[in-house]
């Protein structure tokens, strides 16, 4: 044991006199200088908190394995083939789809023309623009469980205000209903957010010159036409900015579907995070639960990818 | 040696530690040779003699500093265990959705406490060897025949999981498949208690045509339809659960695919509240609180939520009966395992032994709870309710009328919900949804 110690010593010796050395000539040959070494630990800390558990879920997406116990059992890319059979994969896919369609839409279109209103002179803006702002300090889980209350279907806050106002027939079963519950979940999302992307938006607007403004007015333009012709166009970077950010946060939407209905009635509001924790927490799958994952994380960055050149194209434009 | 270092370098860099690591990874992950479980490390000790230090545990019932667990003096557990045995307690609480990810994350890993909580949905998958100390033959010294001391429902669920073995000991068992109805509904409406399923559906078409709602429930948490599914599988199927899951039979049997026709039926008649699957646990239960619905099924979890002083107010108006043609439930509320991988082994046991069978047993009798060890009584709040409810209940659970009538695989529990949820609003059929629990557990169970 001691002379096989010994000559693990010497082998690994010889070894970095030879290895540092070419790293040192590769160095020169390159012109490295020591700069690099302040690069190493960011390059570690995403390395070992970013790079390393994808690896892992991508490795671990090759395997039979229920998250607890340590068999698990090789079954290659048993896992994907299963997904694509796997009709409340399906589901969770199309939801997100819906998910952050319909809120991106909502969202682009009340930011802006809150923003575009909160702009112009107003009494009380700045008030506004706090009680828009408000919601966006409030956890997401917060919200969720105040909407719960909101949209209970027999002593909810918006049945009993449809019900006093005459618009009963309007009072649904938000979340128990699987027409509605999605878009129900949606709606809280909307709300959330929506002073987010005011604030985004307003800061947008305040880059725009007030000359051209006053130009297009004594050029005859109206509001809708300044509005139309100036103001959209020239905040198109914002925008971009934003549909990537909207984008990414459907992917990723998670909290308020998880506490507003659980993804149910029978999957018909679970999207695919949820999906994924229910599938590694709940159902001891976490082998599929990985591959889902894998899925989830090319899906985000196809569309990462294809918003960044959006992006790039919008800030040319503009 | 320059100051350029160019892009194309540093991707390459980065490339290579990437490929290093993506070797590293994907190394086929080891399989460990199943090595037979050590004999417990801990000897048993008498209490005076036990070992001093310190010991972990994780859960969420609070076990350290809740109030409800004061009932007995006012001080919380924690001071007991520590004045009686000398080890200090340190103990992390965690939500409970929480605290299932933290045990799923830590003790594969071989992290985590010296003793962890559980409950009857999740005991299964860490009933093994390779995550939690066999405890059987430590029980054996400290207790001798210790599982005639203990009630014999959760002794069940231990002999069961354990397979022969015990790899958890239960500290206090839960009721399920209990009805509580409001006696002034029932009054008003000139009701009895229905003694049979066919009573059950007269009595709740009467309160549905009186303007009443039927039935409260938090259709949105699946352990509440996972407790109706259990409940209804002993009326249209009795004991046929038990046996699927000893292998006789399947849960696409005509019999036992039933439950799911009752199910419908129940949503289907308007005999739950509108909108009942959007609806949480509170949301539910608030509608009997306030009056508004007449019954509500959540078994003991409403005692061991509620304070004693609620209790007594309620057993002014509430009533109770076991869902007609059924037994009721009974199940481990909450056990205490000892990781593999704890380091305090001894402090752990001994933490185990007297939360299970000594002042333990007396704090969980106190809150009021129904203790796992037969020598414990849980304690009532000295009004009818004892009577109505707390006694019979207890006299159930003892008794042992209503052995495994629950599902012993976690994965099945959790595919219950969303099947549930899928029958009651139209987008399974009864057969489809059996047929999926069938696959979940022909695939996930039988391993």
């Amino acid at each position: 044991m001691h002379h096989d110690s010994a000559v693990g010593m010497r082998t690994a010796g010889s070894a970095a006199s030879v290895v540092w050395p070419a790293i040192c000539r590769f160095a020169r040959r390159h012109e490295i200088n020591g700069n690099v070494l302040y690069v190493l630990p960011a390059l570690g800390v995403y390395l070992l908190f970013v790079a390393w558990p994808v690896i892992s879920v991508v490795r671990d997406s090759f395997y039979d394995w229920d998250g607890i116990r340590p068999r698990r059992t090789f079954i290659g890319l048993g896992n994907y083939a299963e997904l694509l059979a796997d009709p409340i994969f399906l589901r969770s896919i199309w939801n997100n789809l819906v998910w952050g369609i319909a809120s991106i839409a909502a969202l682009l279109v009340l930011g802006f023309s809150m923003a575009y209103l909160l702009n112009g002179k107003l009494r009380a803006r700045d008030a506004y623009r706090a009680a828009l702002f408000l919601p966006v300090t409030v956890s997401g889980v917060v919200v969720a469980i105040a909407w719960g209350f909101i949209y209970h279907p027999e002593i909810g806050l918006l049945n009993s205000a449809l019900r006093t106002v005459g618009l009963g027939k309007l009072a649904a079963v938000w979340l128990g209903d699987p027409r509605l519950a999605l878009y129900s979940a949606i709606a809280v999302n909307v709300w959330h957010y929506t002073g987010a992307w005011v604030v985004i938006y307003l800061a947008g607007l305040q880059t725009i010159p007030n000359e051209l403004m006053e130009a297009a007015s004594i050029d005859g333009a109206n509001a809708w036409q300044r509005m139309w012709r100036i103001a959209i166009p020239l905040v198109k970077p914002t925008t971009a900015a934003l549909l990537i950010l909207g984008a990414i946060g459907a992917v990723r939407t998670f909290e308020i579907v998880y506490i507003l209905t659980q993804g149910g009635p029978y999957h018909a509001s679970e999207v695919m995070a949820l999906r994924v924790y229910n599938l590694a927490f709940m159902l001891h799958r976490a082998g599929y639960a990985s591959a889902l994952s894998v899925v989830l994380l090319v899906i985000a960055a196809v569309i990462t990818v294809l918003q960044l050149r959006l992006y790039r194209g919008a800030h040319q434009g503009a | 040696m320059c100051a350029r270092f160019t892009r194309r370098q540093f991707v390459g860099m980065t490339g290579a530690v990437a490929g290093f690591a993506l070797l590293q990874a994907c190394a086929p992950a080891p399989t460990p040779t199943p090595v037979p479980p050590k004999p417990a490390a801990p000897a048993a000790k008498a209490p005076a003699a036990a070992a001093k230090g310190t010991v972990s545990e994780w859960g969420w019932v609070n076990w350290a500093e809740n109030d409800k667990w004061k009932g007995l003096d006012g001080r919380p557990p924690r001071e007991h265990f520590e004045g009686e045995t000398g080890i200090k307690l340190e103990y992390t609480n965690y939500a409970y959705a929480d605290y299932l990810a933290a045990l799923k994350t830590a003790l594969p890993a071989g992290a985590g406490p010296d003793v962890f909580e559980i409950n009857w949905q999740v005991l299964q998958p860490y009933a093994s060897p390779d995550i939690v100390l066999p405890l059987d033959d430590l029980a054996k010294v400290t207790w001798g025949d210790w599982k005639k001391q203990f009630i014999p429902g959760l002794i069940d669920e231990v002999d069961r999981l354990g397979r022969g073995q015990a790899y958890f000991i239960p500290i206090y068992g839960q009721l399920l498949g209990y009805l509580f109805y409001s006696l002034p509904i029932f009054e008003k409406n000139k009701l009895s208690v229905p003694k049979t399923w066919a009573e059950f559906e007269a009595v709740c078409e009467t309160l549905k045509k009186s303007g009443a709602i039927p039935l409260a429930v938090g259709g949105k948490d699946f352990w509440q339809q996972v407790d109706w599914f259990m409940s209804l599988t002993e009326v249209a199927a009795p004991g046929k659960l038990d046996e699927v899951q000893r292998g006789n039979g399947k849960l696409t049997d005509k019999d036992i695919v039933q439950t799911m026709h009752l199910h419908k039926k129940i949503y289907t008649s308007g005999w739950f509240a509108e909108g009942a699957l959007g609806v949480p646990t509170a949301g539910g239960s608030q509608l009997f609180h306030e009056g508004k619905a007449a019954m509500m099924l959540l078994g003991t979890h409403v005692i061991s939520w509620s304070k004693v002083a609620t209790l007594k107010e309620a057993s002014l108006t509430w009533g109770t009966f076991v869902v007609p043609d059924s037994k009721g439930l009974v199940a481990t509320a909450w056990a205490m395992s000892i990781p593999k991988a704890a380091k305090n082994r001894d402090q752990a046991w001994r933490l185990v032994q007297w939360s299970s069978a000594e002042k333990g047993q007396e704090i969980v009798a106190a809150a009021p709870e129904p203790p796992a060890h037969m020598k414990y009584k849980m304690a009532g709040v000295g009004t009818v309710f004892d009577k109505n409810i707390i006694e019979p209940l207890i006299e159930n659970m003892a008794r042992g009328k209503n052995r495994l009538r629950w599902m012993e695989c976690s994965a099945l529990i959790d595919a219950v919900g969303p099947v549930m949820q899928g029958v009651a609003s139209n987008q399974l059929t009864p057969e489809a949804a059996m047929a999926e629990l069938e696959k979940t557990r022909e695939t996930r169970c039988q391993k």
